[in-house]
C-alpha cells in the first residue's frame, strides 16, 4: 500500500494543533472538543497505517471519552450547549448520505463470510515456532509481531497508575482537602 | 506491630504460601515464551502475593522490605526498559526488531528479546498494580463539618 506522506504529515500537524489547543484553551468545552479532534484523527492515522482493529478501538474509546467528559463538564460550564433544530437536520442528512453511500458500495465493503481481508494471522502462526523459536504463539504475537499493541497496553497501565497516584495524593493539593 | 494485621493462623499460612507464589510468578514470567503465561499474568500473580502479605501483616510490614518509593521507580523502570528493548530493534533496522540470537526451540534461552520483554512487563505490572492497590487501600473519606474530606490512613494527622 502506498502511503501519502504529505497527507499523513498534515494529519499529524492537525492532531498536534488539537492537543495544543486542548491544553491552552480557556473554556473546558472547547478543550474537550479539540482533544476529541486529536483522538479521531489518530484513528484515521491507524486506518491509513494498516491497523484497522486499532482504528475501531480508538474511535470507540474516543467517542465514549468525549461523551463522559462532556457530560461531566456540563454541570461545571456556563456555555450554552442546547442544540437547535438546524443541527439535528444537518446530522440527519449526513447520516442519510453515509448510509446511501454504504448501500451503494455494499458489495465492495462487506466481504463474504470466511474470507477476511487480513490474512496475516496464518503467517504469524506459521512463523512463530520455526522462525522465532517460541512455542507459545500468543506471546510471540503479543511481544514480537504486534509489539506496538503491547507498548500501548503498558502505557495504558502506566497512565492509569499515575492517575491513581496523582488523584489520591495528600501533599501538594491546592485546596487542602 | 504485634497486633497489626490478622490472626496468627492467617499470618502463618501467608508465611508459608508467599514464597511459592513468588516462585510461581517467576516461572510464569521466565517461561512466558514456552508455556502459557507471560509478563502480564506473572506480574499480577506477584502482586497477589504482596497483597496477601499486606492483608495478613499490615502495610508497615510490607513497606519494611518493599517501600512504596522503590515500587514506583520499579514501575517506571519496567516501562522504560520495555521501550528500550523496542528501541534496541532499531539497531537491526526496525522498531521492535528481534535482533538477539533465537536459540533452539523449547529452551529457556530462546526466542530473542521476548524473554527480556516479559521480564520488563512483569516488573512493570507487578510494581504498578502494587502501588495502585496500596494507595487505594490507604484512601479514606472522613466526614467533617464542612463535608467529606479526603485523607490517607497512616499519613500524618493534619487536623
Amino acid at each position: 500500500m502506498m502511503l501519502n506522506i504529505p497527507f499523513l504529515v498534515a494529519l499529524m500537524l492537525l492532531m498536534t494543533a488539537g492537543c495544543v489547543i486542548s491544553i491552552t484553551a480557556r473554556s473546558l468545552t472547547s478543550s474537550v472538543v479539540s482533544m476529541g479532534t486529536a483522538g479521531l484523527i489518530l484513528s484515521i492515522l491507524f486506518l491509513l497505517l494498516g491497523a484497522p482493529d486499532l482504528a475501531i478501538v480508538q474511535i470507540f474509546v474516543e467517542i465514549v471519552t468525549l461523551i463522559v467528559l462532556l457530560s461531566t463538564i456540563r454541570r461545571e460550564t456556563t456555555a450554552d450547549m442546547s442544540s437547535s433544530g438546524l443541527y439535528g437536520i444537518i446530522t440527519l442528512v449526513v447520516f442519510a448520505l453515509f448510509l446511501f453511500v454504504f448501500v451503494l458500495h455494499y458489495q465492495e465493503i462487506v466481504r463474504p463470510f470466511g474470507e477476511p481481508v487480513m490474512t496475516m494471522g496464518a503467517k504469524y502462526l506459521a512463523a512463530s515456532a520455526p522462525l522465532l523459536k517460541a512455542p507459545n504463539a500468543v506471546t510471540s504475537i503479543v511481544l514480537d509481531f504486534r509489539g506496538y499493541d503491547t507498548l500501548g497496553e503498558a502505557t495504558v497501565i502506566f497512565v492509569a497508575i499515575t492517575g491513581v497516584v496523582v488523584l489520591l495524593r495528600v501533599k501538594g493539593r491546592k485546596d487542602g482537602k | 506491630m504485634e497486633n497489626k494485621g490478622m490472626s496468627e493462623i492467617v499470618k502463618g499460612i501467608a508465611r508459608i504460601v508467599f514464597p511459592f507464589i513468588v516462585l510461581y510468578s517467576i516461572s510464569l514470567i521466565l517461561y512466558g515464551h514456552i508455556t502459557p503465561g507471560g509478563g502480564f499474568a506473572g506480574g499480577v500473580v506477584l502482586t497477589g502475593g504482596f497483597v496477601l502479605l499486606l492483608l495478613a501483616f499490615g502495610k508497615e510490614y510490607v513497606f519494611h522490605f518493599f517501600p512504596l518509593e522503590i515500587a514506583k521507580s520499579l514501575d517506571s523502570t519496567g516501562a522504560l526498559g520495555f521501550l528500550a528493548i523496542a528501541l534496541m530493534g532499531l539497531l537491526g533496522g526496525a522498531f521492535f526488531y528481534n535482533l538477539l540470537p533465537k536459540g533452539t526451540l523449547f529452551n529457556l534461552w530462546s526466542a530473542g528479546t521476548i524473554m527480556l520483554s516479559n521480564i520488563m512487563i512483569g516488573l512493570k505490572v507487578s510494581a504498578g498494580l502494587f502501588v495502585a492497590i496500596v494507595i487505594l487501600s490507604m484512601a479514606r473519606l472522613i466526614r467533617t463539618k464542612e463535608g467529606l474530606r479526603y485523607k490517607q490512613s497512616g499519613k500524618e494527622e493534619d487536623q
